[in-house]
């Protein structure tokens, strides 16, 4: 599956987006500190995103849930929950 | 004297130069504090809602905070108060910096400003001491160019003089932006408005504020502030993109192909010049770039929405080029865009056309052919086309950067904004970037906290720093006052007292809407009702929408 990086996520990871293999989201969230230490810990640490930092399905919901099963074509989508703009 | 404040504003009358001061009772600084809430109050008790926003009765209101002064982060900003002229409603704007300051140690909490100078005019209040002088060879001059020496200066540009109906006002290269206040100064001959002074007020617990200060400059310098202080607002724009909340070509779309050419990231690249921060403020969220010229511009999520996606450019240079403009002509850039991508919609323009946006930004200024009506604000300008559906606009102002379609949170706060569309006054997206399903109540909560902190004054972006907002704010109001505010409680009274003060203008419940084009999909209509109706119980209004409290004086 593939997860992309929006704002200081996509610069802490120094790529807009990353492939992983993951069958749930926790998997998924693990599977990208690995594939890009530089998230660790400000995006990701403990396995889980932190505070700051929200995971959006497809572009269409907010997900949380680590042991929620992700299907092959999805994409995670890793955004800043700081508002302002 | 209640501490942090001077306990009176300075009323003054253009039209005779005469000035008075009036105490400001106690239980009004407890309950409205400063910023907006007080703003309001002082401008409702000066007839605000009784005159036409171009009226020399009208009262103008720049209104301090009792943390302005303070070594309290963000703390440096002010409150311009008035009824706008877009919207014929109120519109409290925030704008911050040195002139905050030198306001307060001006000597008073706020200043009503009513009348109509004889000509262009400068007022200078200086330690308390009022004079108007002429000042007719600024006519046309950006507000930049206004300075006095040895004083913060807050004026108009060009559009402000020529009463475009959505003209700011500018200090320190920021901005009142929103609902046409620098159209409220044109119309009573007030180019600028300049201060100095040395009167400073005493705080409550002065050990406990340094301390506060230090621990508060502390966290801003963390996670929650790196989007503002690395990226700045524009790390928005590829992320609504994505999520199809990025609104373009006058809402008809939700994404635009040409978002990653006006990105954060883009421009970061491309077009990085400097970063700057505002008097008092740790954060630095001001990024600054290269225009095509190669004179600086700072931009911000929404200048490059409305210059951008919303009109269907993505010319970087010219998205710019646009921004500059809008600030050397003193317009606000979102009422601008709103505007030029309705007349694009109606055929009179290309989308896309940036060579023709420029050139009009500067029409509209001068009010010069087409840019007369454009100078009126979208919902005009439909009208007079005949073609009211293509004003993206809520009691005429225009839409900001989100797509009410994508964020039902946010759509809620832009149909029952007081000052109209807005997404500073609501709860900005934070409930819609959630797992919850939407909860009423929270949006009513974060209204409050919101009323709360522009009344403060605190910056937004420092929010995230509190695990506690309405508790660590009390804290830090009763530090600097010595008074127990319940700052939840004061939010509701400050949105009562906005709504009161609508009612009394003429609002009607028809106005708390979004347009047709917008309520598809889930966010129908019955939805939006439904959702404004849960709003009005939650604040304990009328099923109509009135307050039950809150007397307007």
């Amino acid at each position: 599956m593939r997860i992309e990086l929006f704002g200081i996520a996509r610069a802490r990871a120094g790529r807009d987006s990353v492939e992983v293999e993951a069958g749930s989201l926790g998997d998924a969230i693990r599977a990208l500190a690995r594939a890009c230490p530089g998230v660790v810990p400000e995006i990701v640490a403990d396995g889980r995103l932190t505070d700051g930092y929200l995971a959006s399905l497809n572009g269409e919901r907010f997900v949380k849930d680590p042991n929620l099963m992700l299907a092959r074509g999805d994409t995670l989508l890793i955004l800043g929950a700081q508002a302002g703009g | 004297m209640v501490p942090g404040y001077h306990g009176a504003y300075l009323k003054i009358d253009l039209s005779t130069g005469e000035s008075e001061r009036v105490a400001i009772p106690r239980d009004v600084l407890a309950r409205y504090i400063g910023g907006v809430g007080l703003g309001t109050w002082i401008c409702a008790n000066e007839g605000g809602a009784e005159h036409d926003p171009f009226s020399p009765h009208a009262p103008l209101i720049l209104c301090l905070s009792p943390l302005v002064g303070t070594p309290l982060t963000t703390s440096a900003k002010f409150a311009v108060v008035a009824r706008s002229p877009l919207t014929g409603y109120l519109c409290d704007a925030i704008s911050s910096s040195h002139f905050a300051i030198a306001a307060k140690r001006a000597g008073y909490d706020a200043y009503a400003i009513v009348g109509r100078a004889r000509g262009l005019s400068r007022l200078v209040v200086d330690d308390g001491r009022v004079s108007v002088r002429e000042e007719g060879g600024l006519r046309g001059r950006p507000a930049s160019d206004c300075g006095l020496d040895g004083h913060r200066t807050a004026a108009i540009g060009p559009a402000g003089e020529t009463r475009v109906r959505y003209a700011m006002i500018s200090n320190d290269g920021r901005h009142a932006g929103r609902g046409g206040l620098g159209a409220v100064m044109g119309a009573k001959n007030l180019k600028a408005f300049s201060v100095r002074g040395t009167k400073h007020v005493e705080v409550a617990d002065p050990k406990g504020v340094v301390s506060e200060a230090r621990r508060l400059s502390g966290l801003s310098f963390g996670p929650a502030t790196a989007k503002y202080r690395e990226l700045g607002t524009i790390a928005n724009v590829l992320a609504f993109n994505r999520l199809n909340a990025l609104p373009a070509r006058n809402f008809r779309d939700s994404s635009f192909e040409g978002a990653p050419e006006v990105s954060a990231e883009a421009l970061h690249a491309m077009n990085s010049y400097g970063r700057e921060s505002c008097a008092a403020c740790t954060i630095g969220c001001e990024h600054i770039f290269k225009a095509p010229g190669g004179e600086p511009v700072r931009l911000e999520y929404e200048s490059v929405f409305a210059l951008g996606p919303l009109l269907g450019i993505s010319d970087r240079g010219a998205m710019m080029e646009a921004a500059r403009r809008c600030d050397l002509s003193g317009i606000d850039t979102i009422s601008l865009g709103g505007t030029l991508a309705c007349w694009m919609e109606a055929g009179r323009m290309k989308f896309g056309d940036a060579a023709v946006v420029l050139d009009m930004i500067e029409r509209i200024a001068r009010r010069e052919g087409d840019g007369d009506l454009l100078a009126e604000g979208s919902r005009r300008v439909a009208e007079v086309l005949g073609r009211p559906e293509l004003a993206m606009h809520v009691k005429g102002l225009e839409i900001p950067g989100y797509d009410p379609r994508a964020l039902p949170a946010m759509a809620l706060g832009f149909a029952v904004g007081t000052r109209g569309a807005d997404h500073n006054r609501s709860s900005a997206y934070e409930l819609d970037f959630s797992t919850e399903p939407l909860d009423v109540a929270q949006v009513v909560e974060h209204e409050n906290r919101a009323a709360a902190m522009d009344s403060l004054i605190l910056c937004k972006f420092l929010r995230g720093v509190f695990r506690d907002f309405a508790r660590e704010g009390a804290e830090l109001l009763r530090l600097v006052t010595g008074l127990d505010v319940d700052l939840l409680e004061a939010g509701a009274a400050i949105c009562d007292l906005r709504k009161q003060f609508n009612v009394a203008c003429g609002w009607r419940r028809e106005e708390d809407t979004l347009p047709e084009r917008l309520l598809t999909g889930k966010l129908s209509r019955e939805r939006l009702d439904g959702m404004i109706a849960d709003y009005y119980r939650a604040r304990g209004w009328s099923p109509d929408g009135v307050p039950a409290s809150a007397d307007l004086r």
